[in-house]
């Protein structure tokens, strides 16, 4: 038989190898002394290796295992889209609600009087002087109708 | 075996396995889930189970892989691994034993993902040909891999941390 490379090694330490290879192999391990230390080498390796990744075992780990929530169980999705809609629908109302706020318009007091000192007059002047008020009375006195015409 | 058995029996080892890729308990958990309502559907449909161990280390593994390929999800985030270790302890015994699990959590860090994968399913006590199934790829490949990771994270150990494992 001849040597074994490395990779042949490594299955025959973790018993990857059929029985008649393996009797092969330890036959040929007891008469090669390259091959046998070799194999001593990757026995070595295994156990450092086994060390090294034991440290990545968590041990802080709690024993109960929960329980399984099976498909189908979708309560608690159906919760979280009940949710989303009473919040949209809470949403539009306030929007509709605190929306019809009155509508008021402030004439800057500095504007009317830039006006009225260009103008030199009254800007309301200009209608008082042309407006015409028509008031109908009855033979008793009484206003029975009023109109204002510019 | 039942579905219960089989969800008790593998449901410790597998938390364990997704805590070893340093998952946080919380993600382990999730994908813990997820890997036994899909085994919990295939078998609905009537499939049968020769391995359901691994099959179940192979979903885990893709989903674990689906997950740190989506968006901007770290390996090691801010609740896994390490941090998870309780930071309050007192003797130096405790110290060192975190601070080795800090640097073996480096180590594979500084394999490839396959080198890794291969490392922690061996660890795990899978034959080769469960490896290659569990990981999809070639069972006369396995071998060589594996032997390539095993000399990778000797060579990290004797560059870095020679001191730490002496």
């Amino acid at each position: 038989m001849k040597c074994l490379n490395r990779v042949e090694i490594q299955e025959y330490i973790d018993k990857e190898v059929n029985s008649a290879d393996d009797l092969k192999i330890k036959d040929h391990l007891n008469n090669c002394e390259e091959c046998s230390s070799l194999c001593n080498e990757a026995m070595a390796d295994k156990n450092l290796i086994t060390s090294l990744l034991a440290q990545t075992v968590f041990s802080e780990e709690s024993f109960s295992i929960p329980e399984l929530k099976y498909p189908g169980d979708k309560k608690k999705s159906y919760r979280f889209l009940t949710i989303m809609a009473a919040a949209f629908l809470t949403g539009i109302i306030l929007l509709f609600r605190f929306d019809q706020k009155p509508v008021t318009f402030k004439i800057p007091e500095a504007e009317i009087i830039m006006y009225e000192y260009l103008e030199g007059k009254d800007l309301n002047k200009i209608w008082h002087d042309k407006s015409q008020i028509l008031i109908i009375q009855d033979e008793k006195g009484n206003v029975i109708h009023t109109t204002v015409t510019y | 075996m039942s579905f219960d058995e089989v969800y008790k029996k593998h449901y410790h080892e597998l938390k364990r396995f997704g805590r070893q890729f340093n998952l946080s308990r919380e993600k382990s958990e999730d994908l813990i889930q997820e890997t036994f309502i899909r085994y919990f559907l295939e078998l609905k449909k009537g499939v049968v189970f020769e391995n359901p161990r691994a099959w179940l280390y192979k979903v885990f593994l893709n989903l674990f892989k689906t997950e740190i390929n989506s968006s901007d999800y770290k390996l090691r985030d801010s609740e896994s691994g390490f941090e998870a270790v309780d930071r309050t302890i007192d003797s130096d015994e405790d110290y060192s034993k975190n601070e080795r699990q800090r640097i073996v959590f480096e180590m594979l860090e500084h394999l490839s993902k396959k080198e890794r994968e291969i490392l922690l399913l061996y660890h795990n006590g899978f034959s080769y040909s469960e490896m290659a199934e569990i990981m999809g790829i070639n069972p006369n490949s396995v071998g060589t891999i594996l032997v390539r990771a095993i000399s990778s994270l000797k060579k990290t150990l004797k560059i870095q941390y020679h001191e730490m494992f002496e």
